[in-house]
């Protein structure tokens, strides 16, 4: 079954269609919401845990037509903003890099790469980390980035051209994104 | 991955699931705010006598009173609607145009009273949008923060408390509608939007 044919069940209350939805995309969003949170796990799961309560709540707001991966990854960026905002996330050292025992390898192959690679995205402002991460590592399109953050697709393409230019800048030599 | 954190998350959903069965239709959000902002509105202008000195003509008197409405209800809606972006992004058109109509219509009559004696106009629209304004909030309280979200819904929740006043206040005066009438409806939507950023969310769903 598509993601949009579980989400028109769930939305008339079908658990199971909600769990085959779970299942498909908690890990990769727990993945995405640790970038966004810096590499903190236990924030990660506090945002996971609002995101997918939210989709729960919201699940009659949900458009007949619309793509499920995109209002998802809307829901989990929202959610990041917020905490943000709030001052919850990015505990970021005097040098304004990430604490060490909170980075924690996530997908690349080598830890340290992913450590620095983390610490990196950390830097950038959250308007371009998440156009990155949403792109580069949660492989969405440029169109469904758009969608995610509410913006128009080329603006989306210059936030990420603006961010990857600041991620070579600080990967100089280590990693080419 | 930690599975025991996924499993109670994953538990978590499901008895949120159980709490409410059945899903709520976006609409049912819109009609409460339309229903709100069309009784205040109503409400507040059937209270007042109709005052037509303040106008220059039938038309735009007219005209001022349908982009008044239009925002009232039509604002409420675009407020809430799912993927409403366009919609949220052509209420804030028709905001322009119903200014710009009301100020083109003013007649400019000046009724000899001091110019703050306008502050009950003021005061008027603020208390005639707290409620709107209210019950705006606690609705969008289920969706993300959204500035422009906020601000269409401000201005919707607005439009009933100005609609009184325009069809009401003879004082046709540029500076009073501006600083008076205009000026009150922008303060509600601003303050609306600081109050949101502020208020926890039920729900980050765009």
């Amino acid at each position: 079954m598509t993601d949009e044919e579980l989400m028109d069940a769930f939305r008339e209350g079908d658990a199971q269609a909600f769990d085959a939805l779970f299942s498909r995309y908690a890990p990769l969003v727990r993945s995405y919401l640790r970038r966004m949170a810096g590499g903190d796990s236990a924030h990660a799961d506090d945002l996971l845990q609002a995101t997918f309560l939210s989709v729960v709540r919201a699940r009659g707001r949900f458009s007949r037509g619309a793509r499920f991966k995109p209002w998802l990854y809307a829901i989990a960026t929202n959610a990041a903003r917020d905490a943000h905002r709030r001052g919850k996330s990015e505990a970021l050292t005097d040098d304004g890099t990430v604490p060490e025992q909170e980075a924690e390898p996530v997908a690349l192959k080598d830890p340290g790469l992913e450590r620095q690679v983390q610490k990196a995205l950390a830097q950038l402002p959250a308007a371009q980390r998440e156009a990155i991460v949403l792109h580069r590592f949660e492989g969405l399109s440029f169109a469904e980035v758009a969608q995610v953050v509410g913006l128009t697709e080329s603006a989306v393409k210059v936030r990420a051209h603006r961010g990857y230019e600041a991620l070579r800048g600080l990967l100089k030599g280590v990693w080419e994104p | 991955m930690n599975d025991e954190s996924l499993e109670a998350i994953r538990r978590a959903a499901l008895a949120e699931l159980e709490r409410a069965p059945k899903a709520r239709p976006w609409w049912v959000d819109a009609v409460a705010l339309v229903a709100v902002n069309a009784l205040c509105g109503l409400g507040w202008s059937t209270l007042f006598a109709f005052n037509l000195v303040q106008h220059t003509g039938p038309v735009l008197r007219g005209l001022g009173a349908a982009g008044l409405g239009l925002m009232a209800l039509g604002g409420a809606v675009a407020a809430v609607r799912p993927g409403g972006r366009p919609l949220r992004v052509l209420s804030l058109g028709v905001f322009v145009a119903t200014v710009l109509v009301m100020l083109w219509g003013a007649s400019g009559f000046d009724p000899g009273t001091p110019f703050f004696g306008g502050v009950g106009c003021g005061l008027s629209e603020l208390t005639a949008s707290v409620v709107p304004a209210g019950v705006s909030l606690w609705v969008l309280s289920r969706f993300a923060p959204d500035a422009v979200r906020t601000l269409v819904a401000g201005l919707a929740a607005g439009a009933g408390g100005l609609l009184t006043l325009h069809l009401h206040c003879p004082n046709g005066t540029l500076a009073h509608l501006l600083v008076f009438h205009l000026a009150p409806w922008v303060l509600v939507s601003l303050v609306a939007v600081g109050l949101r950023r502020k208020l926890p969310s039920a729900s980050w769903a765009p």
